[in-house]
């Protein structure tokens, strides 16, 4: 049977009637249409489908969306500003971070929350905060080298 | 150098800002009409001989448009191609 809920996405607030079953990326990508988030493995271990609730990292593939109600969620769908890009974004692009393009949403997301709480961390601080994001074409060089590009301004 | 506007730059990829924004649509993310859904069902069991599949109750069930086994390939057990001579 359907419950009906609210979700917080990106600012608006959606009413839905889903299933108690689906997880937050199923009806992110099938009921909202915000297919940003990716579905990698399913299972937890890829971090593909990442986004922010509270401002922290969630894997939305573990998480169901009746779980989600009164929660703040951003997906990268949320975080470019009315056509400007955040400085996150474009340092992926500027650093050539991005291949595929897959894992790209998860990672930035996951990268904005960790600079949210530490802006100037260090390198080996940065390969840690993105543990939970593979990515199978850049070998992860480029991607911490834009992360960290956008901790030194 | 300085004469080329391309060799020797390093050049922002074209679909970029697609893929830092989300926007990029992967073939999961289309929704085509009367789009039908498939899923592989795969043998429990390693280098295993098929000797039957009934597919006949899964043809059966509500919305099922096909079901499609090594029958239906004409005996080819990989890809749609043809082998090069």
């Amino acid at each position: 049977m359907k419950q009906l809920i609210e979700l917080d996405v990106n600012g608006e607030v959606y009413e839905l009637a889903v299933e108690p079953r689906r997880t937050l990326l199923e009806v992110l990508r099938e009921n909202l249409g915000l297919t940003g988030a990716k579905e990698g493995c399913d299972m937890g271990e890829c971090g593909t489908c990442t986004v922010l609730m509270e401002g922290r990292p969630v894997l939305s593939c573990l998480i169901l969306a009746v779980e989600s109600q009164g929660k703040e969620i951003l997906t990268i769908e949320g975080l470019a500003k009315v056509g400007q890009l955040s400085a996150l974004q474009q340092s992926f692009i500027d650093h050539g971070a991005i291949q595929c393009g897959f894992c790209t949403p998860g990672i930035i997301l996951t990268a904005k929350a960790f600079l949210d709480e530490n802006p100037h961390p260090g390198k080996e601080e940065v390969k840690r905060a993105i543990g939970g994001n593979l990515c199978r074409c850049t070998g992860y060089v480029k991607i911490i080298e834009a992360i960290l590009a956008v901790a030194q301004e | 150098m300085e004469k080329y506007s391309v060799i020797g730059k390093r050049l922002p990829r074209v679909d970029g800002v697609v893929k830092a924004t989300g926007e990029a649509k992967y073939t999961a993310d289309m929704v085509l009409p009367r789009m039908l859904y498939g899923k592989v069902l795969r043998s429990p069991y390693p280098h295993a001989r098929i000797v039957h599949i009934d597919t006949s109750r899964a043809e059966r069930l509500p919305g099922v448009k096909a079901v499609i086994t090594g029958k239906d390939t004409l005996g080819k057990k990989y890809g749609g191609l043809p082998a090069l001579p």
